[in-house]
């Protein structure tokens, strides 16, 4: 199943009242199923447990962002928690050590007329929606089918996008829908060796390029994150070489967005990291106390990172509406040559490009 | 439990009582003096509990449940018998522990140790659900599994010398929570360091943060960097005094774990230097150099002294030179 295997799944109180979640326990051939979370507190977070329910709280909120660093305004769309890829880095190993298993929001689809309202409430605001902060985009898709709930919907808003976020090659659900507009598929790239040490449980390089190419071909707008960038030892050798992978499976002309971020984290991440991925390289860098608290490299490390990335990228393709993740107006001006200034002026960048490619 | 605890003392000989305490009594790392002093002056106010053992080893034939720090006092002063209260020997053990626990909890603070002591002994007698939620409280912690697991690790994995080093406040609780991943050897090396020389609390996780990281780097264990004699020698140097000792161990570490950043600082400093400027001026720069902007610092006695300060700034032309302190490889 979704070549992730599964243990058991979790139902709590009430999931199965939703349609979305008995249509997932009818698809799921589950090994055991469980009414109670006890006992739920697991190593592995979890991620050999499908747990099914109600999400309380809003669906659609604004990504925190801080206001130290320049963000994009983003908006997320929170329709699971923790995803079953294993990624060294993930920042969702401290969100959500103390909420284990790969949980689905079962009332998504009850909840989505009031998703929509709001986003049609706001007619002249772009809405640049994503459901791949809290989880994989499209790891759990062939179970949850987020693909068919949200694709039509999306599809028929002028004001709105939907990015699907993912690092896997699960694109059945896409290819299947009959909606491409609005629709935006996304993958997170690393260099090859950061993408085969680092990202367990993900697809190869390579993979996720030939899925990236065969959504071009059939009709999908596609963007790509660099992040979180890792300055390991040849890591110019190792970003060009996935810039030269991008280059033989893409058409760089219906590319949205390419985002570049460098690691970052909260600092009591690293102990996580350093107990569930003791192999992990990605600590080794030369990291400071950002001004949002977070750790991150020494400043002329990113913009080491940035420069090199943009200069290939561009030499690739001059537009590709390159920008950096949460970066300051000085390395958005030393590495990028320009700088939005301030969130407002990225999110206007970013929803001219919406404008651009769909119009 | 009988909830009014009624017992009348009854006079028990030193001998007659155990010396080390027993697994209801939860002190470590105590200070006797303060308690020898109230006894001489009033003698002794509460009388200590004892459980009578149900096999006496020889001629002790009493356990102690709480007071074995005013026994010691009287035992210390020769103070023979001692007035006692004695439990009947059937009591559960859960009773006797909490005992101790809420006559102590009435005098006096736990030590991070003894906070451990308690919670540990409570999860061997009641669930964990009800040790996070009574019982976390009561020693003003916060009712988290994680937190739980700390103290009662510091119990299970600490030895004598770590739990010193705790108890006495020279090594932090943030720095015990890190301490306790390691494996034994590591722990009691980086203890021998705590040790020796004061390190602020900060300085403690900086240190441990230090060491572990270059560990992973250079893929060489921990206990072979702390025996590195550049680290020997500034801990053992006579000459230093603690402050020094803890910056200049950090300093090593720090250069050889963050080499571009400090190697930013020296040039900062150097460049600094090379302005000349007088004392009341400073040139304080963004913490990390993270912040675009360095900040500079006059200080003056009155408006005509600023004035000539801040001409005296315009025309230094050294001033140009000033940039960034780091070199980019691009
Ligand atoms: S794919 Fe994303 S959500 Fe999943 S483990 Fe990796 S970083 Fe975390």
């Amino acid at each position: 199943m979704a070549g992730y295997p599964i243990k058991e799944t979790i139902v709590e109180e009430g999931a199965l009242e939703s349609p979305m979640g008995r249509r997932i326990l009818r698809h799921t051939p589950v090994r055991s199923i469980r009414r109670s979370l006890e006992g739920s507190t697991r190593d592995n977070m979890g991620k050999d447990a499908l747990h099914l329910l109600h999400h309380r709280g809003e669906f659609l909120k604004p990504c925190p962002g801080t206001k130290e660093y320049i963000c994009c305004g983003y908006q997320i769309l929170n329709v699971a928690t923790n995803c079953p890829l294993d990624c060294s880095y993930c920042i969702l190993q401290s969100y959500f050590m103390n909420q284990p298993n790969l949980r689905i929001h079962v009332n998504l689809e009850e909840n989505l007329s009031g998703i929509l309202a709001c986003i049609d409430n706001s007619p002249h605001q772009i809405f640049r929606v994503g459901t791949g902060e809290f989880a994989d985009s499209l790891a759990l898709d062939p179970i949850a089918r987020w693909t068919d709930i949200l694709m039509g919907p999306f599809s028929t808003r002028k004001n709105a996008v939907l990015e699907f976020k993912t690092k896997t090659t699960n694109i059945q659900g896409l290819i299947a829908s009959p909606y491409r507009d609005r629709i935006i598929v996304s993958w997170s790239l690393n260099s090859p060796l950061i993408a085969a040490t680092e990202e367990k449980g993900a697809a190869t390089l390579k993979q996720r390029l030939e899925a990236a190419g065969k959504c071009q071909s059939e009709g999908f707008v596609v963007s790509f994150h660099f992040d979180p960038m890792i300055a390991h030892e040849n890591w110019r050798e190792g970003y060009l070489k996935t810039i030269e992978l991008m280059d033989r499976y893409l058409n760089p002309k219906g590319i949205i967005w390419i985002s570049m971020g460098s690691l970052r984290f909260m600092p009591d991440l690293k102990r996580i990291i350093r107990k569930r991925h003791p192999r992990s390289v990605i600590l080794n860098g030369e990291f400071i106390t950002g001004l949002d608290g977070k750790a991150r490299y020494f400043k002329p490390i990113r913009m080491e990172l940035f420069h090199f990335m943009r200069e290939k990228l561009e030499s690739w393709h001059r537009d590709t509406g390159l920008y950096l993740c949460m970066e300051s107006n000085e390395i958005w001006r030393k590495t990028m040559g320009w700088s939005p200034g301030n969130s407002n002026g990225l999110k206007r960048f970013l929803d001219d490009r919406v404008r651009k490619i769909f119009g | 439990m009988d909830k009014s605890f009624d017992i009348p003392t009854t006079p028990i000989q030193f001998e007659k009582i155990a010396v080390n305490p027993g697994p209801s009594c939860m002190s470590f790392g105590f200070d006797m003096k303060p308690l020898l002093n109230s006894i001489k002056k009033i003698g002794l106010i509460n009388s200590p509990i004892l459980i009578k053992k149900r096999k006496g080893e020889g001629a002790v034939q009493y356990e102690v449940i709480a007071g074995f720090r005013r026994i010691s006092a009287l035992r210390a002063l020769s103070l023979n018998p001692i007035p006692c209260r004695i439990l009947p020997s059937e009591t559960p053990s859960l009773d006797c522990l909490l005992i101790n626990l809420y006559e102590n909890l009435c005098s006096r603070d736990f030590n991070p140790v003894e906070k451990g002591m308690v919670l540990t002994r409570l999860l061997d007698l009641i669930p964990e659900r009800e040790v996070l939620d009574t019982y976390m409280p009561l020693f003003d912690l916060p009712s988290h599994r994680e937190t739980l697991h700390l103290f009662a690790g510091v119990e299970k994995m600490f030895d004598h010398q770590a739990k010193t080093l705790l108890a006495s406040e020279y090594l932090s609780m943030k720095a015990a929570k890190l301490l306790i991943e390691m494996d034994g050897t590591e722990r009691n090396m980086f203890c021998g360091y705590f040790s020796a020389v004061r390190f602020s609390k900060n300085q403690q996780t900086q240190f441990i943060d230090l060491v572990s990281d270059l560990s992973h780097i250079e893929n060489s264990p921990v206990t072979c960097l702390l025996m590195d004699p550049r680290l020997k020698d500034i801990r053992d140097n006579p000459q230093m005094n603690n402050p020094q000792k803890a910056r200049a161990l950090i300093t090593v570490l720090r250069k050889k774990r963050l080499p571009r950043l400090t190697k930013a600082e020296t040039g900062f400093k150097q460049m600094v230097e090379k302005l000349a400027l007088p004392p009341a001026f400073q040139i304080v720069p963004p913490p990390f150099f993270e912040g675009a902007q360095y900040r500079l610092e006059i200080s003056f006695e009155n408006g005509k002294d600023l004035k000539e300060r801040l001409q005296f700034v315009a025309n230094n032309e050294r001033l140009a030179a000033f940039i960034n302190p780091w070199k980019m490889n691009l």
